[in-house]
């Protein structure tokens, strides 16, 4: 068996708020191989975001907490580390890609130094004349010039500063990279070109990867496994072509195929799936999916499914047993 | 032949910048016939929400002339531009920011027709809000509701319900379901294909998601920095691209398949600056079949097939 | 979707009036009820002031009975001319407060209209006015103040003149930002499309959403209009004695600061109490008039 980089064990995270407990993460499990890249698929309040904070627990303090599970990194658990602890594995172990470029980055530094600042935080060791060698490296990877590198961040395109972001995510050769939405905020012209770039980023420096999104084709494009979430659960997880071929699958799963309008074919109408996510602090009973889904049984409506596996394929759902 | 819905010739608008002026809409000739869509897709910064909202007059355009059932609109006077507001109506990229969040759903829907004088008194404005929040599916319900307090779905629907209060032609649609989920995205489109069959409506359905269009139109034009590069029938322009820029943006869209995933053909470079554009062909810098002729004059528009139309010295 | 909709039908959103969810909204912060109830006492004594002491009281001298410490005859003492304290600070907190109250009033009314001409229409009006309340601000608020009374004269009319007209240029700076702010959003674009005239967009749309940072800068500087008519009654150019006044007061008492000290705690506790409600009530209503906090 491959080395898992990351495995997340029955995690559930909760945000306290003033309507209520918010259980954005309920009962999560999540495996990531060395040299992997997973995709992490839901629609909005599906709790991706919500996993990907946990990991590098950046929950807002105070609001959010896990309140039980345990998450392995490269076989450590990191759940109960301290703060001082954690910030030494942040930018060094894993880094985290956000989805906003026009924000994630300091308007008042100029990106050379920017991305120095987390190979000082780092790997200070180097020296001062090796971290400006590397700078420039960096940057000449991910496609800028290494003149550019005394230029703010408003003189940079949307599609540049993705890229200037991934680099300071990559200085430090991370083992994990989580990347939020990275292209979503892109025009699609640039998104393909930015995917095109971390895919063969990720090959040089072998580094894991876990990339969220909303897009179905995003994935197929860069990851080797897909976990699909809804409520806070992954419903569905496999290979890539356990989830892209057709066969068993989680309702919801063919709902969102079912929903991307298709290219290749000439049907007038779309079939969206019915209804709208659940509401997060008052989930349904059963199956969070029950109350859209077409196929729902009885059993559904009370009882939580287990997970069924096939091979690396893995349904929750009770129509399969 | 009958007279379009609506034409526009020649229509343009520079925005004045310090280093100069930004071309957004720059010689654009579109028309729709009555109860179609023309899809217009470009990327961000290629001037096809400048081009929404100058039809509807929302800014005044620098030059050409928008025809609205055969009369140009852009002569029209404040008074006579109130009364044709009611035939021509826009819906919202972004569901938060387009509704009032002071106001409540009823309210949203009912100032429209208050504005305009449509319904007479309180109980005919309440039914005609009900009906209209029938329509576009959303539960009586939310009726005293704020914006806020529903989810991106919802508000959609009621930024329809709001255009379609006054009995418009014709909807600018500026990029209507952008903001949602793909599961919702497919319930808004379907809901905005019935209201279109049910009320004869006329879109102007702009994007910049090649595969949302798709369905939708039944022309689509587009749009590179301000110019109209590429307009045809919605399937033709699909299965026989033939501008370099259309031809890339349908090669990048990811499509959800296995092996149909790695990209082919991806272009380099960025959008550049629309601010004093250079002569010749706007694509040209990021073109892979660039020639000499492409940086000289700006190539003629050629008619290659029936109605469909192609910018670039290539053909 | 249907069934759904259905049962949800049963549960209908209730219709709330707009004071009303105000008010709930304003009724959970705990410091804004304190501010109000702060201020209701304020007002309710201004109002009942010669009810419950004779204005007599106030203004009669009566050296017989200067510098009485506080006891229960005179509850806060007298001052050096024998008057009651008491009854001078009751009757002063109605200058103070329909003062304060009236010159935010007009200050508001007039640089509302002018900061909301200024940000909607922009272009060369918006900045020949804007550079107009630039010059005047420019001019500390309390300077600009002491110099209008000073080419007026001084007097009651004359005072509120001058503090209106040094409020005013804040107004309009802070409606014109708010305006801005506003003006850009797309629901003013789609109240455009459907034919709506600009007074209409001004008031039923730009107006209500923009109201939080003026409702506050209001309350704010009724504050500031209360000290400034303290500040310049103790500098002697605001209400002319013997007329009850806080800001009077302190400068009346401050020659016997040392020696009796009441002359000038009383009434500066007037103003802090009177200033923090405000300020507390600001805060409150900023809040609550968002309807996107939650009830």
């Amino acid at each position: 068996m491959k080395k898992k980089i990351l495995e997340i064990k029955d995690l559930y995270v909760e945000y306290i708020t003033e309507d209520g407990i918010v259980h954005a993460v309920n009962g999560l499990n999540l495996e990531l191989e060395k040299g992997q890249t997973l995709g992490l698929v839901g629609e909005t309040g599906a709790g991706k975001t919500t996993t990907v904070l946990s990991i590098m627990k950046l929950l807002p303090e105070q609001i959010g907490r896990i309140t039980k599970g345990t998450i392995l990194l490269d076989g450590n658990n990191i759940t109960d580390l301290r703060e001082t602890e954690m910030q030494k594995l942040r930018g060094n172990a894993v880094s985290m890609i956000f989805q906003d470029p026009m924000t994630s980055l300091n308007p008042v530094l100029s990106v050379g130094d920017q991305i120095a600042e987390v190979l000082e935080l780092h790997q200070a060791e180097l020296g001062k004349k090796r971290i400006d060698e590397r700078v420039d490296e960096i940057l000449d990877m991910v496609g800028l010039q290494k003149e550019r590198k005394v230029e703010y961040p408003h003189q940079f395109s949307g599609g540049m500063k993705q890229r200037i972001v991934i680099a300071m995510a990559l200085a430090c050769e991370p083992k994990l990279l989580l990347a939020d939405e990275p292209t979503t905020a892109l025009d699609v012209t640039i998104q393909a070109q930015v995917l095109e770039m971390m895919n063969r980023l990720k090959d040089t420096f072998s580094t894991s990867m876990m990339l969220i999104t909303h897009d179905l084709g995003v994935v197929a494009q860069t990851c080797d496994s897909v976990a699909i979430m809804y409520a806070g659960r992954v419903i569905e997880q496999g290979t890539l072509k356990d989830i892209y071929t057709a066969g068993r699958h989680h309702p919801y799963t063919i709902g969102l195929f079912n929903s991307i309008p298709d290219l290749t074919k000439d049907t007038k109408r779309l079939s969206p799936i019915k209804g709208l996510m659940p509401d997060p602090i008052n989930l349904p009973n059963g199956c969070a999916f029950h109350p859209r889904c077409p196929e729902c049984l009885d059993v559904c409506r009370y009882e939580m499914p287990e997970e069924s596996c096939y091979g690396t394929h893995k349904i929750r759902c009770h129509l399969y047993k | 032949m009958s007279v379009p819905l609506l034409e526009t010739k020649g229509l343009k608008k520079y925005f004045k910048t310090k280093n100069g002026f930004l071309h957004a809409v720059d010689d654009i000739n579109i028309k729709i016939d009555e109860g179609n869509t023309l899809g217009v897709v470009g990327e961000s910064g290629c001037g096809k929400s400048t081009l929404g909202r100058t039809i509807l007059r929302l800014i005044e355009p620098t030059e050409g002339e928008v025809s609205f059932n055969g009369k140009n609109i852009i002569e029209y006077n404040r008074k006579s531009m109130v009364a044709i507001r009611e035939k021509m109506q826009i819906i919202f990229q972004d569901p938060y920011a387009s509704l009032n969040p002071r106001m409540t759903v009823g309210e949203i829907i009912a100032e429209p027709l208050y504005v305009c004088k449509i319904t007479k008194g309180k109980k005919e404005t309440n039914n005609r809000v009900r009906s209209l929040m029938e329509t576009v599916g959303l539960a009586e319900r939310y009726e005293n509701a704020y914006p806020h307090e529903l989810d991106g779905g919802r508000r959609q629907r009621i930024g329809i319900a709001r255009a379609l209060s006054v009995n418009p032609k014709f909807i600018v649609c500026d990029e209507p379901v952008s903001a949602l989920d793909v599961s919702i995205q497919a319930q808004i489109l379907n809901l905005m294909m019935d209201l279109q069959e049910e009320q004869k409506l006329t879109y102007l359905f702009i994007t910049h998601d090649l595969s949302v269009v798709k369905h939708i139109s039944d022309e689509i034009a587009v749009m590179y920095l301000g110019k109209c590069v590429e307009k045809a029938p919605s399937k033709e322009l699909y299965s026989n691209p033939k501008h370099p820029y259309t031809q890339a943006l349908l090669s990048a869209i990811p499509i959800p398949k296995l092996d149909q995933g790695k990209i082919v053909n991806i272009i380099k470079g960025e959008v550049l600056s629309p601010i004093n554009p250079a002569p010749g062909c706007r694509f040209a810098p990021r073109c892979p079949y660039i020639n000499k002729d492409c940086t000289v004059a700006e190539p003629p528009l050629c008619e290659i097939n029936e109605n469909h139309f192609v910018l670039c010295t290539l053909y | 979707m249907k069934a759904d909709v259905n049962i949800l039908r049963k549960t209908k959103v209730k219709r709330r009036g707009q004071l009303r969810s105000i008010w709930n909204r304003y009724k959970r912060n705990k410091l804004a009820m304190v501010g109000l109830f702060l201020m209701a006492l304020l007002v309710f004594f201004s109002l009942s002031a010669h009810f419950i002491v004779d204005y007599d009281k106030a203004i009669h001298q009566n050296m017989q009975e200067r510098f009485q410490e506080p006891s229960l005859k005179h509850i806060f003492g007298t001052d050096q001319y024998g008057r009651d304290i008491f009854a001078r600070i009751i009757h002063g907190a109605k200058i103070s407060i329909f003062m304060g109250l009236f010159n935010v009033a007009i200050a508001l009314t007039i640089g509302s209209i002018i900061g909301s001409v200024a940000g909607y229409y922009g272009g060369y009006i918006d900045g020949i006015v804007m550079r107009i309340m630039d010059v005047f601000l420019a001019i500390p608020q309390t300077l600009l103040a002491i110099s209008i009374v000073a080419v007026l004269g001084q007097g009651v009319i004359n005072l509120m003149i001058a503090l209106i007209i040094s409020a005013i240029p804040k107004f309009a700076r802070i409606v014109r930002s708010a305006i801005l702010t506003v003006r850009g959003q797309e629901y003013i674009e789609a109240a455009r499309a459907y034919g709506t005239n600009d007074m209409r967009i001004i008031f039923k749309h730009v107006m209500p959403n923009a109201i939080g940072p003026i409702i506050v800068q209001a309350t704010l500087d009724m504050a500031f209009a209360i000290l400034s008519i303290a500040s310049l009654s103790f500098l002697g150019l605001g209400i002319s004695p013997p007329t009850p006044e806080w800001g009077s007061m302190l400068s009346e008492g401050k020659t016997y600061m040392r020696d009796y000290s009441y002359l000038v705690v009383f009434p500066g506790i007037a103003i802090v109490i009177t200033v923090l409600a405000l300020n507390l009530i600001g805060d409150g209503l900023r809040d609550a008039l968002d309807p996107r906090l939650r009830n």
